[in-house]
């Protein structure tokens, strides 16, 4: 039948298919190449286009007629098995962490332009884009100032105020009445009106004159350009009911709608402000004078603090740092390799070694008891129902299988509400008193209970096929020589299930060593231990991992999260290769 | 076959080459386009708001899950890049040391127009890194059918609760939230109440990552409260929020410490119910909250995508108006930061939950911040977890060894 499909298919129709299949593929690659220059990723531009061309070639001529039935599976490989673990295993030689994420030349920009501040007394300024006689982008500014008759709220945060006691209103049956006096909220310092360091009455240069005259003074206008600020006559400024320029004699404004064609010209725009900064836009209708505070040497490859005349140089792990201060550094910084850091940290970081112990041990532990209990369940199941005799075999089964068939994180998080100390369904309906999820010892009870429920089905399934395919005629020819059911079962059953099933339970034990969900989404690794601070008593390695990483210091390790995921793969891996070695040993003795 | 392969090689390539354009075609298009990272509770207002773009620029809302928006601007593609984000406050430290966002200017009328304590919290390092937008905070929720007169002190909460449960109206005394994990957030009124306190400050008005309070002289003087509580079973950490929700919304729990985030669920209940502030625990000390600020943020990516200016105006200018920030809250239920847009606000409970968190605390937006919630919310858990439950002083005290040394390891 397939063949015949297959044979229907040949000739013009099969070539077609196959062209649309290439064209995709090369369309696909000649559209990923423009953002992979962009993008600067040159290694993977380049397998890419090999690995194209490597199609076209072997798909359209006749020469390599094997490597037709590999080339896909071999890129499908690379791309979703040997990639993802190159990448993983560069990452572990780097610092790449909160704080070391981007590339040094961006850390370079994101430095100059975090470091350019507003002086103490600069001024923030109302801004109209507009074009002079020649054309030119020309910025309208005037200082903003705050109208002497804004009202100030000077309450102190942290005094029990007046209103600490709100005569409380009741809500629900009937609607609210709505209540009159509106409270300030929010945050510390409930001082809507004066700006903690801008206190622009203070100022003393003479853009701030108005602020110091009286309130009905209107602060000065400048026409800004590249050349600096020059004062507009007040005749000639125009402006609305409350007092905000709207147009100037002899400048046309720019359209609402082309402001968003100026961004090039906004970028150019660098005017020398009365503080010694510059004035910049800040959007559409405002400006700010900005004074920079670093300035970077690029042949030296530093920067230098023009406050404290501080050096910051190169560290050699992805900052700029004070040589006098390591812990001065300038930020962000950037990703940089830093060599077997991260492996190392493992063993000499007291933080991440302590406990390390106890998770390993706890690990293995959980994982062989998940294995075990899994497997002497599910196979005890599967050969009860596999009685011939038995009646309503298959509801049986399919009941069975149930708990495999729901997801097994929603089944997990509604293990975390039945297994609730205080409130859950278990201690309640039975009258216990066990502390579940809050004591260590149960708490590692809980979690391998409730992945022997997840995982039995599994095992069920699995020796029901295993003991279905062992033929009868062994069985029989063993009780024709006088063996009795048990020394059948363990002499003809037992091996052959193992050869066939081996393999599988060195996956198990792979899955629950690695078994993140079944740990995280019921216990979240604790109860907390009390000898450390990271690791909670349920913690396996995978989610002890995953603490440190991303919970712990300063935000997300994903260095050292690789570097850890290194030694969990060689560990796992050096187990499963112990045990298919001995499993194959197994075979070739019994078989 | 020669013939056939040349053909071959002619037909894919045009094939290719159609592809290639068509697909590059859009991408050609995108100048002039603000790429908004939100949440599914803000989008549908954010889409309002940018309905018709922004300022001639076209404006592409993309719906993530929140606290997705924070973890992918870490490892998205300068093309997929977002030029804006919305997000939480207590990001800032970690996204500035990354240099993913950048540094805005807040001109002094817009924020004076804003709540200073919510344009602090956007402050990191003396440097301004967003427009808040909205805060929220807990407050105390209490059923006044089964509580006539409102409690003035906690112990007075404790007395009244403690009489319900023994008379068996109520299953849990005082709901608030923790569950094996713990839950540091919900329990911050009962342990500023206490005179805890996370970071100090330093004389600048930064945090000082050194100084930890969190087992300070004074609330180790009152950490034996903390074992009253226990006992009694004022505060258990084996309620979740789940078992909280259900227990106070069922009338099986007087009082319930909660945000604004449960207003539907508290519109909802079938008796009266009053929201206030959680009654302090030491006289002179209130039990103030953290007050959580969402805002929104400019990207490194805007320049590079060559809509900063654009995107920058979006931030600081029109973001931090009465117009944008009234429209988002009237959609949300969450109050605004612009304190015009906060006094058009007719909701009287979400203006009760804003008087509940006068004098409340900006979640610190240092890095830092990440080793505080686990030990934390271990100390309550281990101290409150019943029969068999750390001395709260002995619980507190790790707490602090243990958040020193993860940030010194840091």
């Amino acid at each position: 039948m397939i063949q015949r499909l297959i044979a229907q298919l040949g000739g013009t129709p099969a070539l077609l298919l196959k062209l649309l299949f290439l064209g995709l593929v090369n369309g696909m690659t000649v559209w990923a190449i423009p953002t992979m220059i962009s993008n600067q990723s040159w290694v993977m531009m380049a397998v890419l286009v090999v690995a194209t061309l490597a199609l076209d070639f072997i798909l359209l001529t006749s020469r390599y007629i094997p490597a037709k039935y590999v080339i896909i599976g071999a890129i499908f490989l690379t791309i979703f098995q040997l990639i993802p673990i190159f990448y993983n295993v560069s990452i572990a030689f780097t610092n790449y962490s909160t704080g070391n994420i981007g590339t040094k030349p961006d850390a370079i920009t994101a430095i100059v332009r975090d470091s350019a501040a507003e002086s103490e007394d600069s001024t923030s300024y109302d801004m109209l884009p507009t074009r002079n006689a020649t054309g030119d982008l020309v910025l309208i500014l005037t200082p903003q100032v705050i109208a002497a008759d804004t009202p100030v709220d000077a309450t102190d945060p942290m005094a029990p105020s007046a209103s600490a006691d709100p005569g409380l209103e009741e809500f629900g049956g009937e609607p609210a009445a709505s209540e009159p006096a509106l409270e300030e909220f929010g945050g510390a310092e409930t001082t809507p009106s004066a700006a903690p360091s801008g206190d622009l009455t203070s100022g003393t240069n003479d853009l701030n004159v108005a602020t110091d005259a009286e309130a009905s003074d209107l602060p000065p206008t400048y026409a800004g350009t590249n050349d600096g600020l020059d004062e507009l006559p007040a005749s000639d400024v125009q402006r609305d009911e409350f007092g905000t320029v709207v147009s100037a004699t002899g400048f046309v404004n720019v359209p609402p709608d082309e402001l968003s064609t100026l961004e090039s010209e906004f970028n150019d725009l660098a005017i020398p402000g009365p503080q010694g900064g510059v004035i910049k836009p800040q959007g559409y209708a405002t400006a700010a004078e900005l004074v920079p505070t670093l300035t970077y040497d690029a042949a030296a490859d530093t920067f230098t603090s023009l406050d404290t005349g501080v050096v910051y140089s190169n560290n050699g792990s992805g900052n700029f740092a004070n040589p006098d201060n390591v812990e001065d550094v300038l930020v962000p910084g950037w990703r940089e390799y830093i060599g077997f850091t991260n492996f190392t940290n493992v063993f000499t970081d007291s933080q991440i070694r302590d406990p390390f112990i106890a998770v390993f041990i706890w690990t293995f532990v959980y994982a062989i008891l998940s294995v075990f209990l899994t497997f002497v369940l599910g196979l005890s199941l599967a050969i009860v129902l596999n009685k011939p005799r038995m009646r309503g075999q298959r509801i049986y089964r399919a009941l069975l299988v149930l708990p495999y068939a729901v997801p097994a994180f929603l089944s997990i998080l509604v293990w975390a509400g039945l297994l609730n100390d205080d409130f859950g369904a278990i201690n309640s309906v039975t009258g216990w008193n066990v502390p579940w999820l809050f004591d260590p010892f149960w708490a590692r009870v809980s979690v391998v209970l409730v992945n022997l429920w997840l995982g039995f089905p599994y095992m069920f399934l699995v020796s029901t096929g295993a003991l279905q395919s062992i033929p009868s005629e062994l069985q029989e020819a063993a009780r024709v020589d006088g063996a009795r059911s048990f020394q059948v079962w363990r002499r003809v059953n037992m091996p052959l299930l193992l050869v066939a099933l081996a393999p599988l339970l060195i996956a198990s034990f792979a899955f629950n060593f690695n078994n993140f969900n079944g740990i995280y989404l019921l216990t979240g690794g604790g109860p907390a231990m009390d000898n450390s601070e990271v690791a909670g008593a349920t913690d396996i390695l995978i989610s002890y991992t995953y603490k440190i990483a991303f919970s712990a210091g300063q935000g997300n390790d994903y260095g050292l999260a690789s570097a850890i995921s290194i030694y969990i793969f060689i560990i796992v891996g050096t187990i499963s290769a112990i045990s298919f070695a001995r499993s194959r040993a197994l075979r070739e003795d019994r078989a | 076959m020669r013939r056939s392969l040349r053909a071959a090689v002619a037909t894919s390539a045009v094939a290719a080459v159609a592809f290639g354009s068509l697909l590059a075609a859009p991408a050609a298009m995108a100048a002039g386009n603000i790429i908004f990272w939100t949440d599914a509770d803000r989008a549908p207002a954010v889409r309002t708001l940018f309905a018709n773009g922004y300022q001639g620029s076209t404006v592409t809302v993309v719906v993530k899950d929140f606290g997705k928006i924070r973890d992918d601007l870490a490892t998205v593609t300068p093309d997929a890049a977002p030029d804006v984000i919305m997000g939480a406050n207590d990001w800032v430290g970690e996204l500035a040391v990354n240099g993913s966002i950048v540094k805005l200017n807040l001109a002094t009328k817009a924020k004076a127009g804003l709540s200073a304590g919510a344009v602090q919290a956007f402050n990191y390092n003396g440097k301004q890194y967003g427009t808040p937008v909205a805060v929220e905070n807990i407050a105390l929720i209490t059923n006044a059918s089964l509580v006539k007169t409102q409690p003035k002190t906690f112990d007075e909460l404790s007395t009244q609760a403690l009489a319900l449960k023994k008379a068996g109206k109520v299953d849990i005394p005082l709901a608030v939230q923790q569950g094996a994990g713990g839950d540091a957030y919900h329990m911050y009124p009962m342990f500023t109440g206490l005179g805890g306190f996370i970071f100090g400050t330093t004389a600048k008005g930064a945090y000082d990552v050194k100084n930890i309070g969190v087992f300070n002289k004074v609330f180790a003087a009152n950490a034996s409260i903390i074992d009253g509580w226990n006992k009694s079973g004022l505060v258990n950490s084996k309620v979740t929020g789940d078992i909280a929700t259900a227990a106070f919304t069922s009338g099986k729990a007087p009082f319930w410490i909660t945000g604004p985030w449960n207003l539907d669920k508290i519109k909802a209940v079938g008796f009266k119910y009053r929201i206030s502030a959680v009654p302090p625990i030491i006289p002179g000390t209130a039990s103030v909250p953290f007050i959580g600020s969402q805002g929104v943020m400019l990207t490194k990516y805007a320049a590079a995508h060559g809509v900063e200016a654009a995107a920058t105006s979006l931030v600081t200018e029109f973001m931090a108006g009465e117009k944008a920030q009234y429209q988002l809250s009237a959609l949300n239920d969450r109050f605004p930061a612009n304190t015009a847009a906060a006094a058009r606000v007719s909701n009287a409970q979400l203006k009760a939950f804003g008087l509940a968190g006068k004098g409340g605390v900006p979640i610190p937006n240092v890095a830092q911040m990440n080793a505080v919630w686990g030990p934390l919310g271990a100390a309550w858990v281990n101290s409150t977890k019943g029969a068999g439950a750390m001395p709260a002083a002995k619980a507190f005290a790790q707490a602090q060894v243990a958040i020193k040394k993860a940030v010194a390891a840091g």
